[in-house]
């Protein structure tokens, strides 16, 4: 918590994992950053989340090969931070898909086929040895497919971790330090961010602002198409391990792409290390209403106990919810903005941000520092056909 | 109003909590003609303040107090017991005992109560509750909900306090009053607030060697109010009989004194008691070192506010205390249409400040089921409106001799707990605020797990807000805006899963 410097190479605004994950490339890369926060740190999407890293949920496209990418920064990252003695709960306990009903034995094998042909680890399961993964899982599966590659992280510890190594290469970091401006010259350049605790002189800004993002983008006049979209999360008591993977119904990945104005849910339920066990998942647009939908949490405990008859008698400790960032096309936002040079977004990742936050590090990075990108960044670019037009043809209809 | 409704989950009125705010209230709409429910999560109505006594040493002394709820010497003969009894014996007051909300929501039109039984949360226990299927539904809509949760002990940690045989006053009271169990041979009492006098006294008279009661406050600081509570003759009067009991079994009192940590090899051996500046800062050079089996410590009361939270009902803080307590008009009506909220919740004023306002809380969801009109609204009201007015200035004074400094944080070592549920020390909490940039409770919680266990902050809140505050060196927290737990009590998932109609039990 230093005082603003005058000047930085680049503001990075949102101390969320994107944020952090950004500061830490940049800082690494050799630039001074300031990172701006308008609470404390996650105080947005980030630490909703259960922390997944996942390749499973994804189709073949951009977004998986975002996170391939990503999944082989996690695992570097990791292996980094426990050198320095740093546990930001890094575990590679892999996903099992699982379905009940012959629809989703066809949607589980389907997706494998597809995925496999993209580079996603995938073993087919026979139903009958699912348990052999899971013990309580129950026995009336009629498939499931096991990924090996899928990965968990405590998004907190993960970000405090990033911002701490960012420090290290000195960068700074501003808790409650709201962003009230973006100040550009004549050319239309970046040159500041004005805050409620001063100004930062700065070309480069990265707005990893999350939720928050559309309205840092309307400070620097420009229009943005992030959403809240809501989820929640039932947590139980800590127990010995009941869950050692994350489990997902087969439909999870319908459930992403679903039309996004109905109520959708799909069941993950994943053992922490803390003992708990959380259960998620909901999708819902309504805004940042806070009071929790009891009829889709009630929902989602009937569904975990289908999948895992032991929850039952398990103690409900505490649900939350959060929201997360939400563009119409479902692809993250990350590069430049043709319309502001120097404004760089880095938001949009919806309910993926932490398993994407390396990889998009590594695209911001690249763009910042004017370095060849590791992967296509045009599919995330804010001028794509799917993002601003996509957004006024949903304006158009309503 | 549906009293004869068939469908046993709606209900025109509710009252969650039986102590003394809650039977009031459930008497003064019963009066009224409206059938009423009462929601309690002990086996006992009479919340801590009437604590049904165990035959045993001590029982069978009682006084009338108007010190803070759970000051506990509350007697059968209370006419608001009685009152309450009686409408339990003809049925105008249905109580659904050892019955916790656990979830709730405000809705049009009234507020679903989602409801768990046979477990007492707060004692850990389990009860008996008589089990009756037609009218125990899990889940209750209520056109008038008054909420009347009570206060918990406030817990200040130190060195040490997570030793067994440190326990809160309220806790060694319940056991003595509930059980006959005198929590040691051997205790100190201390904390601060009025309540360490009844608790030591009823130790004393027990049979527990009380070495020394504790009070943090400074005696000038208390004599500097004390003029104010002149005119509460019984209130002195029964101060003065519990100086009368401690002075009998010659036990000491001391002023701006605390237990600044307890030692002991598996359980509290000694705890040491160590002077206090004005602000509560531990004066080194002071200690001394007292053997002991038990400490009692607690710092007055915290109100319960999870539920009113869940509703919607807009919280303030309290003006003497500081605390997030619900907001309410002259009626004991929140921000919610149709919620009402009395006693502890509203501000820690005491039981008999609780009794008034649960009459009027009762008397004005009365009114809002048009059971009485605005006439006889005012015209009832109107004795418990005065005795409200006086009792509350008589709280505040209390509040006033009792203000608590934040020096304390100074007693704390780096591996003194903080929370217990999920063991997160001193040195991660200040970790977080100075290192972290954790500036508030939220990502104190979030980077260090502190408040994320099953108490849910209820006992750590109070301590982390307080240090957020200190390490930052930023103004503590809004804590009423803070948001609340969505689960007030552990729940089975069968019981959540119960609640939507596919659900079919495995």
């Amino acid at each position: 918590m230093s005082r603003l410097p005058a000047t930085a190479d680049a503001v990075v605004i949102g101390a969320g994992i994107v944020g952090a994950a950004c500061a830490d490339a940049l800082a690494a890369a050799g630039r001074s950053v300031a990172v701006l926060e308008r609470h404390a740190l996650t105080g947005g999407t980030t630490a909703a989340g259960e922390g997944n890293l996942l390749v499973s949920d994804k189709e073949p496209g951009p977004e998986l090969d975002l996170a391939l990418l990503a999944n082989r920064g996690w695992t570097t990252l990791g292996a980094a931070l426990a050198d320095d003695g740093v546990d930001i709960e890094l575990e590679a306990k892999g996903g099992l898909m699982v379905a009940t009903t012959d629809a989703g034995r066809d949607a589980i094998d389907a997706l494998a086929e597809r995925q496999r042909a993209a580079g996603v680890v995938v073993e087919q399961v026979a139903a009958e040895d699912a348990h052999r993964f899971e013990p309580h899982l129950t026995r009336e599966l009629t498939a499931a497919s096991y990924y090996p590659q899928d990965q968990q992280v405590q998004p907190v510890k993960a970000v405090a971790a990033l911002l701490e190594r960012a420090r290290g290469h000195g960068a700074t970091f501003h808790p409650a330090t709201r962003v009230t401006g973006l100040h550009h010259g004549r050319d239309g350049r970046l040159t500041g961010v004005a805050t409620e605790r001063g100004t930062v002189g700065t070309e480069v800004v990265v707005n990893a602002a999350g939720l928050w993002s559309a309205e840092v983008a309307e400070l620097a006049g420009v229009h943005l198409p992030i959403r809240p979209r809501r989820g929640q999360i039932l947590v139980t008591e800590p127990l010995p391990r009941l869950v050692h993977r994350k489990v997902y119904d087969a439909d999870y990945v319908g459930t992403i792409a679903a039309d996004p104005a109905e109520a959708a849910l799909s069941a993950v339920i994943e053992g922490t290390r803390a003992g708990t066990i959380l259960i998620g998942s909901s999708r819902e647009l309504v805004g940042l209403d806070r009071n929790p939908n009891w009829d889709l949490l009630a929902r989602m405990a009937a569904r975990a106990i289908d999948l895992f008859p032991v929850l039952a008698e398990v103690r409900l400790l505490r649900t939350y919810l959060g929201f997360r960032p939400y563009p119409p096309d479902h692809l993250p936002v990350i590069g430049e903005d043709h319309r502001i040079p120097g404004l760089f977004h880095a938001t949009g990742h919806e309910g993926a941000g932490i398993g994407l936050a390396p990889a998009t590090a590594r695209l911001i990075a690249a763009a910042v520092t004017g370095q060849r990108a590791p992967i296509d960044p045009s599919p995330f670019a804010v001028d794509r056909p799917g993002l601003l037009a996509g957004e006024e043809a949903a304006r158009a209809g309503t | 109003m549906s009293p004869g409704s068939a469908d046993p989950t709606r209900v025109p009125a509710v009252v969650v909590g039986a102590g003394p705010a809650g039977m009031a209230a459930a008497v003064a709409l019963a009066e009224t003609g409206v059938p009423v429910t009462v929601l309690d999560s002990y086996p006992h109505p009479g919340g801590q303040y009437h604590r049904p006594r165990a035959v045993g040493p001590g029982a069978g002394r009682a006084g009338v107090v108007a010190a803070p709820t759970g000051a506990g010497t509350g007697t059968g003969d209370d006419p608001t017991v009685a009152a309450f009894r009686h409408h339990l014996a003809v049925g105008t007051v249905h109580l659904r005992s050892s019955t916790t909300v656990w979830s709730a929501s405000a809705e049009e039109g009234g507020c679903t109560l989602r409801l768990t039984t046979g477990t007492d949360p707060a004692a850990g226990t389990a009860a008996h509750a008589a089990a009756d299927p037609d009218r125990d539904a899990a889940l209750l809509h209520a056109e008038v909900v008054i909420i009347a949760t009570g206060a918990t002990d406030r817990v200040l940690p130190f060195p040490g306090w997570d030793l067994p045989g440190v326990c809160t006053a309220g806790g060694a009271q319940a056991l003595l009053k509930g059980q006959g169990i005198r929590v040691g041979t051997r205790a100190v009492v201390a904390g601060s607030g009025p309540f360490l006098l009844p608790v030591a006294a009823a130790l004393a008279e027990a049979g527990t060697t009380v070495a020394a009661v504790a009070e943090a406050q400074h005696a000038a600081v208390i004599a500097r109010a004390a003029p104010r509570i002149a005119g509460h003759l019984d209130v002195v009067t029964e101060g003065l009989g519990y100086a009368r009991v401690l002075a009998r079994h010659r036990v000491p009192v001391r002023h701006a004194t605390a237990v600044t940590a307890a030692a002991g090899d598996g359980r509290v051996e000694e705890v040491t008691l160590q002077r206090l500046d004005e602000q509560w800062r531990p004066v080194p050079g002071t200690e001394q070192r007292v053997a002991v089996d038990a400490a009692c410590v607690s710092f007055g009361f915290v109100p319960q506010v999870g539920l009113p939270a869940l509703l919607g009902c807009a919280l303030t803080s309290d003006p003497v205390w500081g605390d997030p307590v619900v907001a309410v008009d002259s009626h004991q009506h929140t921000c919610v249409d149709r919620v009402f909220a009395a006693g502890e919740s509203t501000g820690v004023g005491g039981a008999a400040v609780a009794v008034e306002e649960g009459a009027l809380a009762g008397l004005a969801a009365a009114h809002a089921l048009g059971a009485i009109d605005v006439g006889a609204l005012r015209d009832r009201g109107a004795p418990h409106r005065r005795s409200r007015a006086r009792k509350q200035a008589f709280a505040a004074t209390l509040g006033r001799m009792y203000r608590r400094g934040d020096g304390w944080v100074h007693w704390l070592a780096d591996d003194t707990l903080i929370c217990r549920c999920e063991e997160v020390d001193h040195a991660s909490v200040r970790h977080a605020v100075t290192a972290l940039g954790a500036v508030d409770q939220r990502s104190v919680k979030l980077t260090t797990r502190c408040g994320m266990g099953r108490c849910q902050a209820r006992m750590c809140g109070d301590a982390v807000a307080a240090l957020v505050a200190h390490h930052s060196g930023a103004p503590a927290d809004d804590r009423a805006a803070l948001s609340t737990p969505t689960v007030l009590a552990p729940v089975r998932l069968r019981e959540l899963a119960a609640l939507s109609p596919e659900y079919e039990e495995p």
